[in-house]
């Protein structure tokens, strides 16, 4: 394997402008995100064309501060990896098109990287976790399980028929009047609320079965929440939060240690934007430990979307042989393989 | 002085390679898939012109008004390219250039861009030698324009996709307005380009940082906000 290589990684596919610096794969020598939550919460969501209108203005920025802050210049830089997909098709195409322009420039290779192999991949990120592990991806984009039998080696054992995992926490959010993005709010107020108030149904719960589906969970709670206002009776919002985390929880966390139990596997680690969820990590280690399994947790700012997990895909690719063409296109329902 | 000129603002993909005795090269797609094509298009280029990217001095790419996702792959494109080669970023007017195309009419020039339900982007020009700008760049209801040029006592050219997704009620309401030929009716990065050198000459120039698409209209939430 070869030492030493550097790779500037830029990520731009949802509400997020970010990009980093990153040594063979796992050293992160700068990480710099510029968020664009405050923007996008008076909508409720993100507005694709607000998204892709800021990722425009502020990549130059972000790219050159990423540069400053590992004390590197362009002519360090060995690889440009860049988002190609999936995500919103118009703020993809801003980073894959100034990820290829800085390449070509440069004359060094580009790189094309998926996601939510970036997702998986911020588990390598100042760590030595290493491939085979049993992975669960949640965001607000995704929910999958996936064996990673090697670098860039997965077979996917389970994803969302409906609802990403992040989008029913978002969707119960609001119904609860508590505002964008939901996961971090849910999770805030349910440490104050009765996990066991309600007993919401789960879905999929039949052994070996990996799949998700959240939306018959959101439109249970939508009902209950319908049904006590008209009955007059006082909502309980924490209690509601509590409730509905716990379910999707249960779900997310029973359905990694059993699908690490049906491959074999000790080793399971987590990714994505709901893998900073404080219930979700504190169950989980309970779980693992009890399955006398090894856990990781990558860092919480790997989990939301960032270059530096961009960058460490994009790395590993390499070395396996991957560069791209200049003729890469964004592909929005990009999939895993 | 040598410069890259981008435009994928419109249906046409365009790169054109200029310097101050004029044009040098340029490739043209008017076929969309600008993502895919438009850096196969530029490393061809400079490959044909014998031109190393060393050689560039300044990226020229078209600043506006046109497609969203046009304009922000032209500027993202132009950025990285410009922060790679260590070059300044020169923005032209995609009207500009489309005025620019027809540049030799003696009349008033009014490129029409289409900005769907009815509405155009545009500006009006005189020419003699050198085009200049005689009302602002703006989003205009069609049937704005329409009265405005029937104001002009010279004869006017139309240029730019609204002469053809508004071809009839033009002709019908304008039986002497005269039309862009088909050739001269699509973005060139020539224009981009040539409209560039003037610019350059005047200190018009900006960096990879601050460089941003001109888009006019506000995005779709925003649309009715001030
Ligand atoms: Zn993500």
């Amino acid at each position: 394997m070869r030492e030493n290589t550097i790779v500037l990684g830029i990520e731009t596919s949802c509400d997020e402008t970010s990009a980093s610096v990153v040594k063979d794969g796992k050293i992160v020598m700068s990480n710099v995100i510029y968020s664009q939550i405050n923007i996008h919460k008076e909508f409720g969501g993100v507005v694709p064309e607000i998204a892709s209108r800021n990722h425009i203005e502020a990549i130059g920025n972000v790219v050159k501060e990423a540069l400053f802050k590992a004390d590197v210049t362009l002519d360090d830089i060995d690889v440009v990896a860049a988002t190609y997909g999936p995500g919103l098709v118009g703020a993809l195409l801003v980073g894959l098109s100034y990820g290829k322009a800085l390449a070509y420039g440069k004359g060094i290779p580009f790189v094309g990287v998926n996601h939510i192999e970036g997702h998986i991949s911020a588990n390598y990120l100042d760590s030595d976790f290493e491939p085979p592990f049993i992975c669960l991806i949640a965001s607000g984009g995704h929910s999958h399980i996936v064996f990673v039998k090697d670098y860039g080696q997965y077979e996917v054992l389970g994803r969302t028929m409906d609802d990403a995992a992040g989008e029913a926490f978002d969707k119960v959010a609001r119904a609860l009047g508590l505002g964008y993005p939901g996961g971090p709010k849910i999770d805030e107020i349910s440490k104050s609320g009765d996990p066991d108030r309600y007993n919401f149904p789960k879905s999929f719960m039949e052994k070996d079965n990996f799949d998700f589906s959240f939306s018959g969970l959101k439109t249970a709670v939508i009902n209950q929440l319908h049904k006590e206002r008209q009955n007059g009776i006082e909502i309980n919002v924490a209690d509601y939060a509590a409730s509905f985390q716990m379910n999707v929880v249960q779900v997310l966390s029973s359905k990694l240690i059993e699908a690490a139990k049906f491959k074999n596997i000790k080793k399971i680690s987590i990714a994505g934007g709901v893998a900073s969820n404080s219930l979700l990590r504190e169950r989980l280690k309970k779980l693992a430990d009890e399955e006398g399994f090894v856990i990781h947790f990558p860092k919480q700012v790997y989990c939301t979307d960032n270059g530096a997990m961009i960058a460490s895909a994009g790395y590993f690719d390499f070395i396996r042989g991957k560069v791209s063409g200049l003729d890469l296109n964004a592909v929005p329902y990009l999939k895993l393989f | 002085m040598k410069i890259l000129a981008i435009d994928s603002s419109s249906k046409t993909a365009t790169v054109a390679l200029v310097d101050e005795d004029g044009l040098i090269g340029e490739f043209s797609i008017n076929h969309l898939r600008h993502s895919v094509i438009l850096m196969p298009m530029m490393d061809e280029l400079l490959k044909m012109a014998e031109t190393k990217k060393e050689e560039i001095t300044h990226i020229a790419v078209c600043e506006g008004p046109g497609s969203f996702t046009g304009l922000r792959i032209g500027a993202a494109t132009a950025k990285g390219l410009a922060q790679s080669l260590d070059v300044p970023i020169v923005g032209v007017s995609s009207l500009d250039a489309l005025a620019y195309n027809v540049g030799e009419f003696k009349g008033i020039i009014c490129p029409i861009i289409d900005a769907l339900r009815g509405h155009v982007y545009t500006a009006f020009y005189k020419s003699g030698g050198e085009i200049s700008r005689l009302k602002d760049v703006s989003l205009k209801e069609l049937k704005e324009v329409l009265s405005i040029v029937k104001g002009y006592s010279e004869e006017v050219l139309f240029v730019g996709d609204g002469i053809v997704s508004y071809k009839d009620t033009l002709k019908s309401a304008l039986p002497d307005a005269i039309f862009a030929s088909p050739i001269n009716n699509i973005s060139r990065a020539s224009s981009i380009g040539m409209m560039a050198l003037k610019k350059i000459s005047k200190g018009e120039i900006c960096t990879y940082l601050d460089f941003k698409p001109y888009y006019i209209r506000k995005p779709a939430p925003l649309e009715n906000s001030k």
